[in-house]
């Protein structure tokens, strides 16, 4: 992914980590989520580390948004 | 400095009545092929991606339990979860196919992601939810 395209994707992320924010939502995860892409501009390859961090944010999002409404 | 003042000028308008209006992650995985294997920097790249669009669909679940939006919303969510949860099976194979370099089963599984969170965006999308996830390249 070129940087321009990055950078593009790190606006959109802010505008979704800012709306959590107003609205009194743990805006975390997307702030990671912001962090990683614009390391990712930076980096080359992906180790398997940041995989692992990765994967670990997203099971945890998707485990909660799959529990039954209560 | 430019880009962080940028960001901040983005934030600050922000109202909760825009929420699912600005819960957009704009990006564009592109179907998997041999011509255009999932490496671990794409696979990463998704999740990522993904991982804005869970963002956004927690913050949906919860405004909606605790009754700040539409009376039908717990409907509406799970009619979404009957396809975010068959995200988490085909994900843990993504990963260990792509860990493995088995590209011809990467492929496979990728691109029935790709189908899911599609119908997962659409779903939301009846609910008046936009969860834009066109996510890459």
């Amino acid at each position: 992914m070129d940087l321009d395209k990055i950078f593009g994707l790190i606006l959109k992320a802010a505008d979704v980590a800012g709306t959590l924010v107003s609205v009194g939502k743990n805006a975390a995860p997307a702030i990671k989520a912001i962090a990683d892409l614009a390391t990712s501009g930076q980096a080359g390859d992906v180790t398997d580390e940041d995989l692992a961090a990765t994967e670990a944010t997203l099971d945890a999002l998707i485990a909660d948004f799959n529990k039954p409404m209560v | 400095m430019k880009r962080i003042i940028l960001v901040l000028a983005l934030i600050l308008p922000l109202g909760g009545c825009q929420l699912f209006s600005k819960i957009q992650a704009f990006t564009d995985f592109g179907n998997a092929s041999i011509a255009n294997p999932v490496t671990k920097t794409r696979l990463s790249q998704m999740e990522k991606g993904v991982t804005l669009v869970f963002t956004g669909l927690a913050t949906w679940k919860d405004l909606c339990a605790r009754e700040q939006i539409n009376v039908d919303c717990a409907d509406q969510i799970g009619a979404v979860q009957v396809y975010t949860r068959q995200l988490p099976p085909y994900l843990t194979r993504l990963r260990v196919f792509v860990k493995t370099n088995d590209q011809v089963n990467a492929i496979v599984v990728f691109n029935t992601m790709l189908s899911l969170i599609g119908e997962v965006k659409a779903r939301a999308a009846v609910s008046g939810v936009a969860v834009k996830t066109t996510i890459g390249s």
